[in-house]
């Protein structure tokens, strides 16, 4: 549901224009969602499946460092500890409490959200380059902890024997997901439904402008009547938080997650999806994931070259096209603020 | 052993790590001082360095020890030197002008084609590093020193005279600090300013690559993966000693190498990378300027 | 209007050895126009940039009446260590000499920003976007491109503010701080760089401004500007205030002349 502003009798030309211009936008996303939802049946190949849903998975996660770095602009190195903390909030909730997957998803996230704000206050503190290492460091002891924590969080073996979720379908009863493809497939694709959603509706509201008006000029921002502290805070709560249900996502389809697969290798790639597709652009988020998502499965055959190419890649994308593919351009110099 | 000579002997082994942070951490912060760039690849070029040097050691046989180690050292330095000259021309210049982020990440990418490159050619299995000196040992009252730590300090020694000298005395070094102040004056006042930045990097991946060569005869083994965590940690000794500061780094390279050293021997060495990020972590929310305070351009 | 509106008492700010202000004390009244003027360096910027939060003074206080806005809010209150944003809520806006604006954000949308504070729509209301949260976003839009009308870029409502002209990215900029209705403006040298056509609309500009009532503090160089639209100018010279008084007063101050006006002086 989109709503749009009813304008004055004295609108210049172009507004009708765009007001058709946003129903054929409407018509392409629902024939994309049509598409995408109709994939497993016409090409059920559950590893071409999984693929995508790893692909999606990405896309997830990049909506919601998209929210921190390309809307607000604070530069966060640290990302996958979230998605870890959501990952062993469900694994312990599970394993410990016996929770299943559904009712553990809003304490994931919730508790990945508090982490992002639990960390930014501190870490907002600081200038802007060093904000990203404080990040980093954060990124990494989070790591390290749940490497080391053996009794908790199983170390260097991790967590599990972790559930798969379950779901009521009428006419089928209670269908365990297990390890076929396809469910999780759809999962994925609600999620970063869902996420996208959010994702539209907070950068078009007062909350989306501080954010773009803090990475555009922190000092007017301020001066304008924004608390910066308080709405970058808000940005990685929400950040945190859809990391974290991407986090319990990635446990419940695993059954096993270990400390290594949350490095800051995993926070840069997302950091590259989010700038390929442009800061602050929701589209760009989610085509930019699953174009750098699928790429590791494109290049099966050089699994050696993958990361020197992956880094080639970032190096010439930066030099050709530094707003990425679907980010705003730089009209005028941006004034110095702390955020990069 | 008395815990005096458990003390001694800690110290010593902290302050050879802290010597290869040391001369680690320069590079960082020369870097960060004319270009305000955190440059990502530094740690890499740290780890080139260490494999230069293996492969001049392979190639030079049939000299005597110190002839072999001395060109090494010269050799690693000249070719990880150029390799930072080229990285700073083909990567970083082009993009000086844009927002940070991007140099950011291109600084990442850069360390991904390095670690990257290096695995390819060598392998991502852990190498055996020459023995580029024998391995003579001294007891000093109980604790032991070995040939490598003395050569690891001298080394470190020298070439951290000879910057100071260098920036100090120098007509570079005098550029180099003007510009790091101001670029664009200098700019203006005819300073070949591009020159200088490369040569900041050059030099800062010279010192790096010594840093290498003695990291590896310290250790006795090198993998592509060491420039990763390495270079971390000196980032945390360049910004512990004050970002921008060349005595900074050098202070807080030993800093953190003694705190790293001691920190292992009393405590358990499975948490001993976490101590570096924990002082990174809480050195740049308490006291961000470092020990000697940072020397950066001011920002409009 | 007798009612003073803000009151700077001795305010004092010292970088380390460097005294950007010393002893200051001004007071505007309500509905005036007061012009701040000096050679560079005066300290007046930083004058602005202490009422306004960006840096706290060394000494002495600053105290803004507030309108009654609010229920039983009457009096006057401090403005020392408010933050910024605090202070815009006191009902205070600016603009800044070097013109910062969200330049990959759309005209309308920098005005919009202005009017955060008139606005409460919270993170729920974003979400789930409430009859009430509609409203308000319509609210905020109208108000901003009337403000665009008012200053003349209704029609390029659309267009990225860093694509602005110059002359045009200082009045968007007039427009955002106009969009919070604050009772105090503050203008740090909103005619430098216009040429003669364009500092003229400026004046007319601020003229209608003050018609309506706002209370203005105007920071310039140009002497015809200030001559032209301020009830009373103040003089700083090295961080004191070295005179104050109406226009053609300070126009024949020796003290001012020496340190400022030279033989450049147009009536």
């Amino acid at each position: 549901m989109r709503d749009r502003f009813p304008f004055s009798q004295a609108s210049p030309i172009g507004e009708k224009g765009k007001w058709s211009r946003d129903s054929r936008k409407l018509l392409r996303w629902s024939l994309g969602a049509l598409a995408m939802a109709a994939l497993p049946l016409v090409h059920p190949n559950p590893y071409h499946l999984d693929v995508l849903t790893a692909a999606l998975l990405y896309a997830l996660l990049a909506l919601g460092l998209n929210l921190i770095v390309g809307l607000t602009g604070v530069l966060h190195l640290g990302y996958a500890a979230f998605f870890a903390i959501g990952a062993y909030t469900y694994g312990l909730l599970n394993l410990r409490a016996g929770l299943a997957f559904w009712p553990s998803l809003v304490p994931a996230a919730a508790v990945a959200g508090l982490f992002g704000v639990g960390i930014g206050l501190p870490a907002l503190r600081v200038r802007g380059d060093y904000l990203a290492i404080v990040t980093l460091g954060f990124g990494e002891i989070v790591r390290i902890i749940c490497t080391n924590l053996e009794h908790i969080t199983g170390g260097p073996n991790g967590l599990l024997g972790i559930a798969h979720p379950t779901l009521w379908l009428p006419g089928r009863g209670v269908v365990d997901f297990s390890v076929a493809s396809a469910p999780y497939y759809y999962l994925t694709c609600a999620a970063v439904i869902l996420a996208a959603g959010l994702s539209v509706r907070l950068s078009r509201s007062r909350i989306g402008r501080a954010w773009v008006a803090i990475r555009e000029d922190e000092l007017a921002a301020s001066c304008a009547g924004i608390s910066v502290l308080r709405f970058k805070l808000l940005a990685q709560g929400c950040g945190g938080a859809i990391a974290g249900v991407a986090g319990a996502i990635f446990a419940a389809k695993q059954g096993t997650i270990t400390p290594d697969s949350f490095d800051f290798i995993l926070s840069v790639m997302v950091l590259s999806m989010v700038v390929l597709g442009g800061l602050g652009s929701i589209r760009g988020a989610i085509i930019g994931a699953l174009a750098l998502g699928t790429l590791p499965e494109l290049l099966r055959g050089f699994e050696h070259y993958r990361m020197l190419l992956f880094g080639l890649a970032m190096i010439l994308i930066m030099r050709a096209r530094p707003q990425g593919l679907f980010g705003a351009s730089e009209q005028g110099a941006p004034r110095g603020s702390a955020a990069a | 052993m008395s815990p005096l000579q458990l003390f001694l002997q800690q110290l010593a082994n902290g302050l050879t790590l802290g010597a290869i942070y040391a001369l680690i951490a320069l590079g960082y912060t020369m870097v960060y001082g004319v270009v305000q760039l955190i440059n990502f690849a530094h740690g890499e070029i740290f780890m080139v360095g260490a494999y230069l040097a293996l492969t001049v050691a392979l190639v030079v046989t049939g000299a005597p020890w110190w002839l072999t180690l001395t060109l090494c050292g010269l050799g690693a330095m000249a070719l990880c030197g150029g390799l930072g000259w080229m990285i700073e021309r083909a990567a970083y210049r082009p993009i000086r002008a844009a927002p940070r982020l991007n140099a950011l990440i291109t600084a990442i990418g850069m360390s991904f084609v390095l670690q990257n490159v290096v695995m390819l050619l060598y392998g991502a299995t852990d190498r055996r590093f020459p023995a580029l000196w024998p391995a003579i040992r001294w007891q000093w009252g109980g604790v032991t020193v070995t040939l490598t730590q003395v050569l690891v300090w001298g080394t470190a020694a020298l070439l951290m005279v000879g910057l100071q000298w260098l920036v100090m005395r120098t007509r570079l070094g005098i550029a180099m600090r003007a510009t790091s102040q101001d670029l664009r004056a200098c700019a203006l006042l005819g300073i070949p300013v591009n020159r200088i930045i490369a040569m900041t990097f050059a030099l800062g991946s010279a010192l790096a690559a010594v840093g290498g060569m003695l990291f590896g005869g310290y250790y006795g083994t090198i993998n592509f993966h060491d420039g990763y965590l390495t270079g971390l940690k000196a980032f945390t000794a360049a910004v512990l000693g004050g970002i921008g500061n060349i005595p900074g780094a050098m202070v807080g390279g030993i800093v953190l190498g003694l705190l790293e050293g001691l920190g292992a021997g009393y405590l358990s060495s499975q948490w001993k990378n976490v101590f570096a990020f924990v002082i990174l972590v809480l050195l740049l929310l308490c006291k961000p300027t470092g020990l000697l305070g940072e020397r950066v351009a001011d920002r409009a | 209007m007798a009612a003073p509106l803000l009151e700077v008492r001795g305010l004092t700010k010292r970088f380390g050895g460097l005294v950007a202000l010393d002893r200051v004390s001004l007071t505007v009244s309500q509905g005036d126009t007061l012009g701040l003027i000096g050679p560079n360096g005066a300290g007046k910027t930083t004058l602005f940039n202490c009422v306004t939060g960006l840096l706290r003074p060394t000494d002495g206080g600053i105290r803004f009446g507030v309108p009654d806005r609010q229920a039983g809010r009457e009096g006057q209150e401090s403005l020392i260590g408010l933050a910024p944003h605090q202070v815009t809520q006191c009902g205070i806006a600016r603009t800044f000499q070097n013109i910062r604006l969200f330049p990959r954000m759309p005209v309308l949308d920098n005005v919009i920003v202005g009017t955060h504070l008139r606005t409460q729509a919270g993170f729920w209301g974003a979400i789930l976007l409430t009859a009430e949260v509609r409203r308000e976003e319509r609210w905020a839009r109208e108000r901003a491109l009337e403000l665009l009308q008012f200053v003349g870029l209704a029609d390029r409502r659309d267009q990225p503010a860093g694509a602005l002209p110059f002359g045009l990215q200082r009045r968007l900029e007039i427009a955002r701080a106009l969009a919070g209705e604050p009772s105090l403006l503050l203008l740090d040298e909103p005619a430098a760089g216009l040429n003669p056509v364009e500092k003229q609309q400026l004046l007319a500009l601020i003229g209608q401004l003050k018609g309506k009532g706002l209370t203005i503090i105007l920071i310039e160089h140009d002497m015809r500007v200030v001559m032209g639209i301020c009830d009373r100018v103040a003089v700083l010279d090295y961080g004191k205030k070295i005179a104050e008084g109406p226009p053609q007063a300070i126009q024949r101050d020796p003290k001012v002349i020496e340190a400022y006006l030279g033989t450049d002086v147009a009536a």
